[in-house]
């Protein structure tokens, strides 16, 4: 019988072994961040101060931002372990806790999801909201049932975005003049234009190659599909991350997509390619889907938890208000985490026996009927007639 | 408070280290804003300036870049379009020099003029090297749209092409929108003064005088010589003495020499300006056998009132009138006349006319008609007075 170990992912290795331990998964983690975070510097910082756009010292600002919001997450998380712990309030225990929470790396990512001229005080506030009530409430480090910096990030995106927008947005000096761009990113332009066509979504922004390399607009660090690449290969040969995970919620997007393509009439293979490269997708599958506190933890659960994510990532792009769907859907599917787990785990035991195999019915009829919704509704927004649709939906 | 510094040391860094990164975070943030903000106007009106030196570049149709041309005002007063006394002084808004290879080959004045109301703001381009108007455009104007839709295409063409070297620089003004036609002659006008000042250009100077239209009252020759113009033109102050036809075109000279043809184009051109004679009024035909006068005038918008007037044998009075009139009182008085109908004002002349002489007073809500046969009837009797020196 297999045994499964109890309480919440990750379980900190009493080795103490070089190359070995959380502290090397989180010390890899911010190693695989670099590329992302030097990317974003380079095109929010360095190639708009070569363009002439902006001064020497507002050429520091985009590094300035993202180590900030590192820091802020693990200023927070001190004061919360100093305020908290009455008996060991000293420096030298409040750095011990730190060591082995691995605050800094929340923070990052949070600062990489905002965009770039978004104000301190808020990336303070989304910091707070992230460290203190995403992760240290919940029990601290390995007890957060939210991903922390999404939820930080989402909280922001719900009720600060007017304020963000204000004071310039995701837009750098030198996007911010394109007339082309109209103000919108590419996912912008599919909410609001509501047409799939490459003249429309692609075309402004140059081609797919620039979505790829990331010289498109887009919040700091979700724009540059490559130095994702980058840091997602690094972690896949350090094993810090599974390799299948990324590419089934990858794949389940870029085959919705390509479907929800073909039947508005423009079969072409740039859609599910832009649909991957832009947005937050590529960012959140090597970073986010992979985080190992807010996943599930075994094989068949990260399978179904990235068929999952990757259906609603649609579902939220192509219905409802907003733009961007990734953060929307991994927060839902943070909910279901630990029901996900329980349910693969039995199944894996029980295969298709009782009640495994009920388990297994559950999980694949809902992602079906899911993905059939999906399709239907997202295409549903197009110019393709399908008669039938009008009677059922 | 030292005590309570002492136990809450680490808090307060924590908090002070928070407070830092929020004030100094907060004003590099702001900082970013501004500097955005402003770039983005920056360039936006960067932008704005770009496209309308474009604009300006299409406009003299050659050259590649724009330069400011810094120049002052030219102090000159054109008459306001709905005055015959009123003047205005045109106002130079901006003039720019058209580069190309570094070269100069035309300057652009953008001059804002008063048509029906002011502000008619238009550039004009001029080809320094040809002396020449090339085109126009309008940048903006407060005419009424009814009448400045009017201002088609063929008038706009007057306004390219055209040579500063013209003797006759004008315009013909759309009838409707005389006073939008008007802005743009003067502007035109004024644009060549400002070029002739600024690139020493000498605006041809044809001096003339019409010193006086007479009718001529020979019934031999009345009719296809109905006016004797004395003209002093020339820089030598030549003077002129012709018959002119209905035309104003030069028919016979009486004395001096035969100008040449700008000369004559400006007489043409002039004559309605004058006021020694009522122009509109001549005698188109006289049969001597039948003692039959033919006068004719225009009435509403131009169109003929006709009399034919027959004579009494001692050729001293009329016995006799035929009105020929196209005058229909509906459009010409808008529902304003309620009289009988067309031809009634005129047969009211005739009738008093014939009657003692006299003319009626003009009809109301029926003046122009009214006018008209007053011309006509003034006419006929300075003929009699010419030939006898007494009417009817």
């Amino acid at each position: 019988m297999a045994r499964f170990a109890g309480g919440k992912a990750p379980f900190v290795r009493a080795s103490e072994e070089k190359d070995y331990g959380t502290k090397v998964i989180m010390r890899d983690v911010m190693i695989a961040l670099l590329p992302v975070i030097l990317f974003s510097w380079y095109k929010n910082g360095i190639q708009v101060y070569i363009d002439g756009n902006i001064g020497l010292l507002e050429m520091f600002y985009p590094l300035f931002f993202i180590l900030i919001g590192g820091f802020l997450s693990v200023l927070m998380e001190g004061i919360f372990y100093f305020v908290t712990d009455k008996e060991n309030r000293t420096i030298k225990s409040v750095m011990q806790k730190l060591s082995l929470s691995f605050p800094a790396i929340p923070g990052l990512i949070l600062a990489l999801l905002l965009p770039l001229y978004t104000p301190i005080w808020v990336l303070i506030f989304a910091a707070f909201i992230a460290t203190i009530i995403g992760k240290m409430i919940f029990g601290g480090f390995g007890h957060n049932v939210f991903n922390p910096a999404l939820l930080g990030y989402a909280v922001v995106g719900f009720t600060l975005m007017g304020v963000i927008n204000n004071a310039g947005g995701l837009f750098n000096a030198s996007e911010a003049v394109v007339d082309a761009y109209a103000g919108a990113t590419p996912l912008g332009k599919l909410a609001s234009s509501g047409q799939i066509n490459y003249d429309t979504l692609v075309a402004p922004y140059g081609s797919l190659w620039d979505f790829f390399i990331g010289t498109i607009p887009g919040a700091l660090g979700e724009t540059s599909a490559l130095a994702i690449l980058f840091g997602g290969l690094y972690l896949v040969i350090r094993k810090v991350i599974k390799w299948y995970t990324p590419v089934i919620y990858v794949g389940t997007i870029f085959v919705l997509s390509w479907i929800i393509g073909a039947v508005t009439g423009d079969a072409g293979l740039w859609f599910p390619a832009y649909s991957i490269l832009s947005g937050g997708v590529m960012f959140a599958a090597v970073f986010m889907i992979t985080e190992p506190v807010t996943t599930p933890t075994n094989v068949l659960g990260k399978v179904f938890f990235a068929l999952f994510l990757g259906v609603f990532t649609v579902l939220f792009r192509f219905v409802g208000s907003l733009p961007e769907g990734v953060g929307t859907s991994l927060i839902f599917m943070n909910i279901f985490t630990l029901p996900i787990d329980k349910f693969t785990a039995v199944i894996r035991t029980k295969r298709f026996k009782k009640p495994g195999g009920l388990y297994l019915g559950i999980l694949t009829g809902l992602l079906v009927i899911l993905a059939v919704y999906t399709l239907v509704k997202a295409g549903a927004m197009y110019t393709v007639y399908i008669p039938f649709l009008g009677w059922v939906i | 408070m030292k005590k309570f510094l002492q136990n809450n040391a680490t808090i307060l860094a924590f908090s002070l280290i928070l407070v830092v990164i929020f004030v100094v975070g907060g004003i590099f943030s702001r900082f970013m804003t501004t500097e955005k903000n402003e770039f983005i106007s920056e360039y936006k009106a960067a932008e704005e300036l770009r496209i309308y030196y474009e604009s300006l570049i299409e406009v003299a149709g050659k050259g590649e870049k724009v330069e400011v041309f810094t120049v002052e005002q030219l102090a000159k007063e054109y008459l306001l379009p709905s005055s015959e006394t009123e003047t205005y002084q045109p106002i130079l808004n901006e003039a720019y020099k058209i580069l190309e290879n570094d070269l100069e080959v035309a300057v652009v004045y953008v001059i804002t003029t008063h048509g029906r109301e002011a502000g008619v703001k238009v550039a004009y381009a001029i080809d320094i090297e040809a002396k020449t108007l090339i085109d126009i455009k309008v940048l903006s104007n407060n005419e009424t749209p009814s009448f400045y839709s009017a201002l088609d295409e063929n008038f706009f063409m007057q306004l390219s092409d055209k040579t500063f070297d013209d003797v006759v620089f004008k315009i013909d003004s759309v009838a409707g929108s005389t006073y939008s036609s008007k802005a743009f002659e003067t502007g035109m006008k004024y644009a060549r003064e400002l070029f002739a000042r600024d690139f020493n250009f000498e605006i041809p100077n044809i001096v003339y005088t019409i010193n006086s239209i007479e009718r001529n009252y020979d019934p031999a020759t009345f009719v296809a010589k109905p006016f004797i113009a004395n003209i002093t033109y020339g820089a030598e102050n030549m003077v002129l003495e012709a018959y002119f036809d209905s035309q104003y075109n030069l028919v016979e000279i009486i004395s001096g020499d035969m100008p040449n043809d700008t000369y004559l184009n400006l007489f043409k051109n002039d004559f309605p300006t004058t006021s020694f004679v009522d122009l509109r009024t001549h005698v188109t035909a006289y049969d001597s056998s039948t003692r039959i006068v033919t006068i004719r005038t225009n009435g509403y918008g131009g169109m003929p009132i006709t009399v034919a007037f027959e004579l009494n044998e001692t050729l001293d009075g009329v016995v006799a009138m035929q009105i020929t009139t196209t005058q229909t009182y509906d459009e010409e008085y808008n529902d304003g006349y309620t009289g009988a109908p067309a031809p009634a004002v005129e047969n009211a002349y005739k009738d008093a006319y014939l009657a003692d002489g006299t003319y009626i007073d003009a009809v109301s809500s029926a003046t122009i008609t009214s006018n008209a046969m007053i011309r006509i009837l003034t006419l006929m009797d300075n003929v009699l007075d010419a030939w006898n020196g007494g009417g009817n």
